[in-house]
């Protein structure tokens, strides 16, 4: 794989993971019952997911920034910083 | 949703997609069971092999991806349902996998009804194998309490000969295959050559000769063949 598609691929585990979560948190509300205490640990993910894949597209920008300064190539230091993202 | 004893065994190294995965299948009434690389879904599958159900696969995971997971299953003979989960490009990938015997191919992220139509797909696979080895298990027990002369008049039988010429073959009398004839009958609970030629491909006796299936009554091939072609 290249840079760029480990940083594709990286991108869509939080997505994946946030539409999973939310999905899943619909059945649970869906369901009535004591879902609280699991749907208050699904958003938690979600933000979490979403800060995770916000993280990801801000380096991506920084790089792009510093490759356009530099006439560089972004990539090997994007996705050092892409993959130190990860749980 | 699948209220059996089906288990989804779901293989990703990463953990937050990992337990959104595990939260949307329960949610959804499945059982699941999650591990987090495919040497350890390994190590736990061998003592689970019987249990029913599949396998969602995260297809690049560091160390073994789940191409090679796949493989190492195959080569175990293991041949449990698998729905990968991957990101898009993933063409030639998706090709080797489909081809490995994968049940279906989904891109991340995806959605739950997608998602619950695959898993269903699968677990209906895997119903289905399960059964099919309980057929193909009670067929070779039945072929274990064969002598070993009936098991010779078995296999003369599938593959198309006549009593005449069993006997010729076993050299023996004609009266006698016929005896032989109905006691394999009997114990392989076959009502008719058709059938006794299926119970025996099953367990792929003569399985080589295809021919022979095609040949329903216990002909002579030599006969077959002209009206054939």
């Amino acid at each position: 794989m290249t840079t760029l598609e480990t940083l594709a691929h990286e991108l869509r585990q939080p997505l994946s993971a946030i539409l999973s979560n939310a999905q899943a948190a619909q059945r649970l509300l869906a369901a009535g019952g004591r879902a609280a205490g699991e749907v208050r640990e699904i958003l938690e993910d979600i933000v979490a997911c979403d800060k995770r894949a916000a993280a990801l597209l801000r380096h991506l920008e920084e790089a792009l920034r510093a490759s356009t300064r530099a006439g560089e190539q972004p990539e090997s230091s994007l996705l050092r910083r892409a993959q130190g993202e990860q749980v | 949703m699948s209220l059996s004893a089906d288990t989804l065994y779901i293989v990703d190294d990463d953990a937050q997609a990992r337990a959104a995965l595990v939260r949307l299948l329960r949610a959804a009434g499945y059982q699941t069971r999650a591990f987090g690389s495919a040497s350890e879904f390994l190590e736990a599958h061998a003592h689970l092999e019987r249990a029913p159900g599949c396998l969602l696969l995260d297809l690049a995971m560091p160390e073994m991806s789940g191409l090679e997971l796949q493989q190492a299953l195959c080569r175990a003979g293991c041949r449990r349902p698998i729905v990968f989960l991957s990101g898009r490009g993933d063409i030639s990938k998706s090709v080797r996998a489909m081809k490995g015997g994968a049940v279906n191919f989904l891109t991340k992220p995806v959605d739950a009804r997608e998602l619950f139509a695959a898993v269903e797909e699968a677990l209906a696979i895997d119903a289905a194998e399960r059964s099919a080895w309980v057929v193909r298990h009670g067929v070779v027990e039945r072929i274990a309490t064969l002598t070993p002369r009936e098991r010779q008049v078995l296999g003369q039988l599938v593959s198309g000969k006549i009593n005449k010429q069993i006997a010729a073959a076993l050299g023996t009398a004609e009266k006698t295959v016929k005896v032989h004839r109905s006691r394999v009958m009997r114990k392989m609970h076959a009502g008719s050559i058709v059938e006794l030629v299926k119970l025996a491909s099953l367990v792929g006796i003569q399985s080589g000769i295809s021919p022979l299936l095609g040949a329903s009554a216990p002909t002579a091939p030599a006969a077959v063949q002209p009206s054939r072609h």
